[in-house]
């Protein structure tokens, strides 16, 4: 989250001054004691600037329009946080995510309250709340009916179904110690974190589900940020580590003491085992973390764990296939940026950009941090192509936070939303520069490996400016484009309903493991259409501290049906379909084929998306 | 700045230099020296200082009149003689130091004109050359901190605010030389110069989107001064304005083909459009025409390893880690490069490198934070 790291550029004094007149001081002093005469110069036409020749991009689907319809929906509460940020803890919260509490069909939202060092003290705030979509739409705060009551200080959300008994479990991540909450049905919990042995301590961040193991029963990893004692913060401004831009504003992470990681292995009975330093992702050096994901980004079966650290490198522990892992993040080149640096890692996610069958890494950045962009290289590791591709400049002045592929125009190819935010209030009292509340990032793939930022032709600008974090991704009404919740610091939440009518077609696949986890966590499905291959994977957390609709989404551009659809589950199993028809949302249970089709409306056409 | 200026300070302060050396010597010699008659006045204190090796007067008396025939060398002698003899004789570190002053020794005239000052703390003279001489010897936190009375009691003396702002400039004390650069603009408000350097100025407080404004002014008053189009493209690229940098770049080109920064970082520009074809002859130029030019090794190393030229990418990114050893993107870059190549000993090595550099850097946190602004009172 923090500021730059390592060496910033260098000041213009020393390329200029020192290299060209320090070294003259005595010369000119000798030999020019009446100083040189001034003749005057023609001035020159100015020289021709080069600008990069505009690509074509006729061939590109118009560009969807968003609209935040959160109130009309009846999503307003507001997350809670304190407006002067003082504290470190100020800023991490939260996430927000999208799953079907009560297997109707809609996708139901919740979101992590936050809270103030103040409210903590005093007990602390629920740390979520839940909404119930109903069949028109709207949503229905159903918090309390739902049993997520207890209190404290939320930071983000992961689903699962971790006892496979075919209800979605919600696991809250928290500052001072975190919440299981057992799915009984009917958007129903039971808080059975003591049982099961999850609660945690400290700064919990980041939270992911993964069968490591494949023992068909799902794993939790819980990142930590930073040791902090809530009776003996670090005051606002109080030392070098407390200011930025010569303003005074919270401490950290830098000056802060980082905490380890948790990995909670799934004993299958109901309760888990903390096995990090067994396993080799204990995060003895006590990295910041915040965003995790648990991805297969190496195709071996095994799923791996990319662990985003603030101000420090990346961590990414490849699966060896015995119950430990191997940090990576150095060899492959995810740990840092191209240049070395280490940045201020936030929000996370991964996906086959470029359709070339490979999982590529993107991670959101601090402030004048580029947001990165890893190209998988396959065995060569990654390539930061953050500037080359497009995604680096436009971030630049922002800070990033929850983020994901996905396929706003269901043109087949993934694009990105970023949403942005400042962590330091007092940023507004600079004449320039940065805000607290920042503008969304859209980039929408130019299918060449590079990205065009299109937040003002998708009606993104014109949204008020928020401090943002989680961002969850999901077709929330069922119409076959992808939605975008965003949790709003201090404010209540934005959800910007994709109005796409490209006409593309599409599909979601909802599964269900038997033998593996029920949930589906690690699958892997690859589709096959007009001879285009996507793949995607079923996730337990990712983003910032945030849950995507666990159903996978492939835009099908023209294809009316897919050649092939090909599942790998998290056992390994696999299983092909041929030939299915697009504009459905299938439930595939793991070795009983399709088991449920719901038609989507046929794909809009028209007037809600932008001209290009 | 134009340094020629610092030298046309050094001469009116040399012009009103005071000739205050006692003279315990015969009356004639000091009546030939009042004449105007140098070259005599110089031989009878060569006679006298011969008769009598002990009188340190008549050695600064010597050295006063060698002084006064542009005898500098000759002259510095007699002085450390004088002083040998009597360190405490009046006004002779002054004279000495004026002496190292004039033959451009810098160094060697901080210690005399150091002496005067601390015998004589109220003499601004002594505290103005001992501010240039320090400036003259790249000593700036010095420099500015003697500069600083001089010249808040000159205000008009542009030439002198200028050699402080600078000497604030490259002393990192950005506050301060913003203040003498706007100063100065409120006095020459179409400088070129000074916008340029208010602009680095600004920079170096880290406020780069107000130093672009200072360049833009720069290049659009002076649009062939040296270093205008180039300062501003540089802003721009730090500021990631690949677009307007290349222009600004392409501008210095315009005015110096062989101008090899310039030549580097639109290099640099073309990599980051993912165009090493263009990239790569551009820096090779710049490396042709200067070999200390850190990014452009960087570049080439990058686009050699990317074409599996490991042999040659590693010759490139020795060079740049070497330039700079204490950057991590160097040792990077070498580690993820010794891997490609299967030397995974020495990858370890450059790895723990990045780490120990990167880790380093958190130090650096304040001073990247900017100054602590002023607490309520």
């Amino acid at each position: 989250m923090l500021r730059m790291t390592g060496c910033p550029p260098r000041s213009i004094v020393f390329l200029i001054f020192l290299s060209i007149l320090a070294p003259l001081i005595p010369a000119v002093l000798k030999a020019h004691p009446q100083g040189p005469q001034r003749v005057p110069m023609p001035v020159p036409p100015p020289a021709k600037h080069s600008p990069q020749k505009k690509k074509d991009r006729s061939g590109l689907p118009p560009i969807p329009t968003f609209k935040d319809i959160a109130k009309e929906v009846g999503l307003t509460a507001s997350h809670i946080a304190a407006p002067e940020a003082h504290y470190v803890i100020d800023s991490t919260s939260g996430g927000a995510g999208l799953f079907d509490c009560d297997d109707d069909g809609r996708l139901d939202v919740v979101l992590v309250n936050g809270s103030t060092v103040e409210r903590y003290r005093a007990g602390g705030d629920r740390l979520v709340t839940l909404y119930h979509q109903e069949a028109d739409g709207t949503f229905n705060d159903i918090t309390k009916e739902a049993g997520l009551t207890r209190r404290g200080w939320g930071m983000g959300v992961a689903v699962a179904d971790y006892d496979n008994d075919g209800k979605l479990d919600l696991f809250v991540t928290a500052f001072g110690g975190s919440a299981l909450y057992h799915g009984l049905g009917n958007c129903k919990f039971e808080d059975v974190t003591e049982k099961a042995g999850v609660g945690g301590s400290g700064f919990m961040t980041g939270a992911a589900w993964g069968d490591y193991d494949r023992d068909g029963f799902v794993d939790l990893y819980v990142s930590r940020y930073s040791h902090l004692d809530m009776n003996n913060l670090p005051q606002f401004g109080s030392n070098k580590f407390c200011r930025f831009k010569g303003i005074l504003v919270q401490c950290g992470p830098w000056g802060l003491q980082g905490e380890s990681d948790f990995l909670y292995h799934n004993r299958g009975d109901g309760t888990f085992e903390e096995v990090s330093v067994k396993a080799g992702v204990h995060d003895d050096i006590g990295y910041y973390g915040l965003g995790v994901m648990w991805v297969d980004y190496d195709y071996d079966g095994w799923p791996d764990l990319l662990v985003a650290n603030d101000s420090v490198p990346n961590y990414l522990y490849h699966n060896n296939h015995n119950g430990t892992f191997t940090d990576v993040g150095m060899l492959t080149g995810v740990a840092l940026s191209g240049e070395g640096m280490e940045l201020g890692n936030m929000g996370v996610d991964w996906g086959d950009y470029d359709h070339r069958g490979r999982l590529s890494f993107f991670v959101t950045h601090f402030e004048e941090q580029p947001n990165s962009l890893y190209r998988n290289m396959g065995p060569q590791g990654f390539d930061d192509v953050s500037w080359t591709s497009g995604v680096g400049q436009p971030s630049y002045p922002y800070v990033g936070w929850g983020t994901a592929f996905f396929d706003m125009d269901n043109d087949t190819w993934l694009d990105l939303l970023v949403a942005n935010g400042h962590v330091y209030p007092q940023i507004d009292t600079l004449e320039t520069g940065p805000r607290f509340r920042e503008p969304l990032l859209l980039h929408r793939n130019n299918r060449d490996g590079t990205f065009d930022e299109v937040s003002k032709q998708a009606g993104l600008q014109d949204l008020p400016l928020k401090s943002r974090r989680g961002a969850a991704f999901g077709d929330v009404f069922n119409t076959g484009n992808i939605d975008v919740l965003l949790l709003n610091v201090g404010e209540p939440p934005s959800l910007l309903k994709n109005r796409n009518a490209s006409g593309f077609h599409r599909v979601l696949f909802k599964l269900i493991g038997t033998k593996s986890n029920r949930a589906a966590i690690g699958a892997r499905v690859t589709i096959r259409a007009t001879g285009v291959k996507q793949f995607s994977e079923v996730r337990g957390g990712a983003s910032y501290l945030s849950q995507n609709d666990l159903r996978l989404h492939f835009g099908l551009g023209v294809a009316k049906k897919m050649e092939s659809v090909e599942i790998r589950w998290p056992n390994g199993a696999v299983e092909t379909f041929q030939n299915v028809a697009a504009d459905c949302i299938y439930t595939i249970v793991e070795g009983a084929g399709i088991r449920d089709t719901k038609i989507l409306p046929p794909p809009a056409v028209g007037a809600t998306n932008a001209a290009r | 700045m134009k340094m020629w200026k610092l030298g046309c300070v050094a001469f009116v302060l040399f012009s009103v230099v005071p000739a205050n050396a006692q003279t315990p010597t015969p009356t004639q010699a000091l009546a030939l020296e009042q004449q105007g008659k140098l070259v005599e006045a110089e031989k009878s204190w060569r006679q006298i200082t011969r008769a009598d090796p002990q009188d340190a007067a008549a050695f600064a008396s010597l050295g006063l009149v060698l002084s006064k025939q542009g005898k500098y060398g000759q002259a510095v002698p007699a002085y450390r003689k004088a002083i040998a003899l009597n360190p405490k004789l009046p006004g002779v570190h002054l004279n000495w130091g004026l002496a190292e002053f004039k033959q451009s020794h810098f160094d060697a005239a901080v210690a005399p004109l150091g002496a005067a000052l601390a015998a004589d703390p109220e003499n601004q003279q002594a505290r103005t050359l001992l501010g240039l001489s320090c400036y003259g010897a790249k000593r700036f936190e010095d420099a500015a901190k003697y500069l600083e009375l001089p010249a808040k009691s000159d205000p008009r003396n542009i030439e002198l605010h200028r050699v402080l702002a600078q000497s604030c400039l490259l002393a990192k004390k950005y506050d301060c030389a913003l203040h003498e650069f706007r100063q100065i603009l409120e006095q020459a408000p179409d400088s070129g110069a000074a916008h340029m350097l208010t602009g680095e100025a600004l920079d170096g407080l880290g406020r780069t989107v107000e130093a672009v404004v200072e360049f833009e002014a720069a290049v659009k008053m002076a649009p062939r001064e040296p270093n205008a189009n180039f300062g501003l493209g540089y802003l721009y690229w730090k500021l990631h304005k690949y677009d307007e940098a290349k222009g600004a770049f392409e501008s210095e080109l315009s005015i110096d083909p062989e101008h090899a920064q310039a030549l580097a970082y639109l290099g640099d520009i073309e990599l980051k459009r993912n165009a090493p074809e263009k990239a790569l002859p551009l820096l090779n130029k710049a490396i042709h025409l200067r070999n200390d030019i850190r990014i452009a090794y960087l570049d080439i190393g990058a686009i050699l390893s990317e074409q599996k030229r490991y042999q040659e990418a590693l010759v490139a990114l020795l060079r740049a880690e070497k330039l700079d050893p204490a950057q991590p993107d160097a040792h990077y870059r070498l580690a993820r490069l010794y891997h490609a190549m299967g030397n995974a000993a020495a990858a370890q090595r450059e790895f723990a490198r990045v780490g120990e550099l990167n880790e380093k850097a958190e130090d650096m946190a304040p001073k990247m934070s900017g100054p602590l602004p002023a607490l309520p009172q």
